[in-house]
């Protein structure tokens, strides 16, 4: 679906910043991307890279206290950052839907799923009961929850996981959105029903002709769907490209280091596994040179120290943001 | 929940029945002595005397114990003392007016709790937070009898607008439940302000405000529903504080209540009196508290779950 005119969603130096005792400091950090219609985003990093942030701009729920900036944040070519609070409401959920990290945590205990979606519905569509009634079950049946009719006056606390994955996800599909958003949304379940999940929502992609964000911080899993994949690492894109592209040919030490730390069916059992050293950088303490620099084992010592380094070009479609990278190409990050 | 609402009304009559028989040793051991409180003031002894053989109170403790149950057995309170007429009778006469006065006290005090305490909640630096503070300051720091005075003074006296106190009608209930109302909203308004801005932090919500659902529906509906438990709690224990007659506005307003019932026959050492007061306020008193854990149960079904 590449060749459709234009795409529904661009951001251009997307930042995200809170106040701290240090200044401003920035969790998000001169994010760029665009999504076509139909077509997916994944969106890799380790936990405090900035994923989940990024994300919730496209919702307008960062918490009070955050700036967010950008050079543009256009939704259908609507810019996001005007919106006030109706038509914020007017547009989550109806035309961006996100499913939520944790569903233990996302759906509240004292709503029934039935009270959850409807209410959704009834926000967004509107329509008589009967019709709402028929819409949420509809929405469950869709994203596979069993016996809808009977099983959805049943309270999130009653389900299994997965099924609350499953409303989770029914919620996001309820108003029929054009993106969808899944933030970790297999983080929390066990690796058969994180497949089925997945398979889902691929298939609802492909069905609906949705737009997806998939974070994650599992690579492998941004084979299974495909598109776009963006590393980040503290609040910066480190690498972007096709996923076969940066997964078969990693330019960025960092990602080369997370494919290293995780296993695959193909990895050899005897080999251990290289975990990346050291530890995130908190907010902030990478500003001001390359984000990874502290964690880098091909680290230019002054250059990385001083300049970030902006994107080279790999390919049409892939990108890099390093200084290794840009001074000897690949030799110099293997 | 059934078989658990039996177990916990068991256990509720056993606390009603110590209660009720400390208190009836009690009152005994302390000093004062009704007949002689009864009897004219330079009465001689013999005719004291009698007033005691008439009041029972020439029989052991354990007779007089013995009795009392068994009246009590019979749903007798006995005769009051000071009144001579049947406890149950006085009780029935002044019980309404407190209940109806304790209602309209609670009714104000949690409305404003949940409308001020959400608002202010949800709006951190706007004209409710502040409203929210200071009314809690003011109900904590002023006491019953002073802000009784005090609407009495202004809305009775100079205005001229409200009766002083006795009970007449709707408009005798206005200055006593308001002013009863300022004395237990402060615990009800800091509880609810408190859940709420927590409740509105968790991911839950934000996953409401991700859905476009109304700000109102999300702090009203969505919100609330988790942050009134903890106030229901604090609900029981101000029932208890309320049915126990709110004894110092009953007397301020001159309110023809429990409070002021209770007052009267502690003055006058009448021992059935007493006793059928305290019987009934604990009662109420707890079988309110095990209708607050079956509210629990119906709004929570985590609870739900743990005792199916």
């Amino acid at each position: 679906m590449s060749d459709s005119p234009k795409p529904v969603l661009e951001v251009e130096n997307l930042s995200v910043r809170f106040p701290s005792q240090r200044g401003e400091v920035a969790v998000v950090d001169g994010l760029s991307f665009q999504l076509r219609a139909g077509e997916s985003l994944v969106i890799a990093g380790e936990s405090g890279s900035g994923k989940s942030m990024a994300c919730r701009t496209l919702l307008g729920i960062t918490p009070d206290s955050s700036r967010v900036d950008a050079d543009r944040l256009d939704w259908k070519g609507q810019g996001l950052l005007a919106l006030d609070r109706a038509g914020w409401n007017a547009l989550r959920g109806a035309e961006i839907a996100m499913i939520f990290q944790d569903p233990a945590a996302a759906l509240n205990p004292l709503i029934t799923v039935e009270t959850l979606i409807s209410d959704a519905i009834r926000q967004h569509r509107g329509g008589t009961r009967a019709e709402v009634r028929a819409r949420t079950i509809e929405a469950l049946s869709r994203a596979g929850f069993p016996e809808p009719e009977f099983r959805m006056k049943a309270f999130p606390g009653e389900l299994s996981g997965g099924l609350r994955q499953r409303v989770a996800i029914a919620l996001a599909l309820s108003c029929e959105p054009s993106l969808i958003i899944a933030d970790e949304a297999t983080t929390n379940l066990d690796v058969s029903i994180q497949a089925q999940i997945v398979e889902l929502l691929r298939f609802l992609q492909a069905d609906l002709g949705l737009a997806l964000i998939f974070v994650t911080h599992d690579l492998g899993l941004a084979r299974e769907i495909g598109g776009d994949l963006m590393v980040m690492y503290a609040g910066q894109a480190v690498e972007y490209g096709r996923v076969p592209e940066v997964l078969e040919d990693p330019c960025h030490p960092y990602t080369r280091g997370l494919l290293r730390s995780a296993p695959t069916m193909a990895s050899d059992r005897n080999t251990p596994l290289q975990p990346i050293p050291g530890t995130a950088p908190r907010p902030g303490e990478a500003a001001g040179g390359a984000p990874f620099r502290a964690r880098c084992p091909v680290a230019m010592e002054r250059l990385c120290e001083r300049e970030n380094p902006g994107w080279t070009r790999v390919s049409d479609t892939h990108r890099v943001a390093c200084h290794r990278f840009a001074a000897e190409g690949r030799g110099g990050v293997q | 929940m059934w078989s658990y609402a039996f177990r916990r009304l068991l256990q509720s009559a056993m606390i009603v029945l110590i209660i009720v028989v400390s208190v009836f040793i009690v009152m005994r051991l302390s000093a004062g002595d009704p007949a002689r409180l009864r009897a004219p003031v330079f009465a001689r002894p013999d005719v004291i005397e009698q007033y005691r053989r008439d009041f029972g109170l020439d029989r052991s403790l354990f007779e007089q114990l013995g009795s009392f149950l068994g009246g009590l057995l019979r749903g007798d309170f006995g005769t009051s003392f000071r009144f001579q007429a049947p406890v149950t009778d006085l009780i029935m006469e002044a019980l309404p007016r407190t209940l109806l006065l304790a209602g309209c006290s609670l009714a104000i005090s949690l409305s404003v709790a949940v409308v001020l305490g959400s608002l202010a909640a949800m709006r951190p630096r706007s004209i409710w937070s502040w409203l929210s503070g200071a009314l809690a300051a003011f109900g904590q720091s002023a006491p019953v009898f002073w802000t009784g005075a005090v609407m009495v003074i202004v809305f009775a006296v100079i205005l001229g607008w409200l009766p002083p106190g006795g009970y007449n009608g709707a408009s005798s209930l206005v200055l006593p439940a308001i002013a009863i109302s300022l004395s237990i909203l402060p615990t009800q308004l800091r509880v609810l302000r408190a859940a709420m801005e927590s409740t509105l932090q968790e991911e839950y919500i934000a996953t409401a405000r991700a859905f476009g659902i109304n700000q109102w529906r999300i702090t009203f509906v969505y919100a609330l529903k988790n942050a009134i438990l903890p106030l229901l709690t604090v609900v029981g224990v101000d029932v208890g504080y309320l049915l126990g007659g709110v004894i110092v506005a009953e007397v301020v307003f001159a309110f023809p209540g429990i409070g002021e019932l209770a007052l009267t026959a502690l003055k006058s050492r009448d021992y059935p009196l007493i006793q059928g007061i305290t019987i009934v306020t604990a009662s109420a008193f707890v079988v309110v508290n095990l209708l607050i854990d079956m509210i629990y149960f119906w709004v929570d079904p985590r609870i739900r779950q743990e005792h199916s």
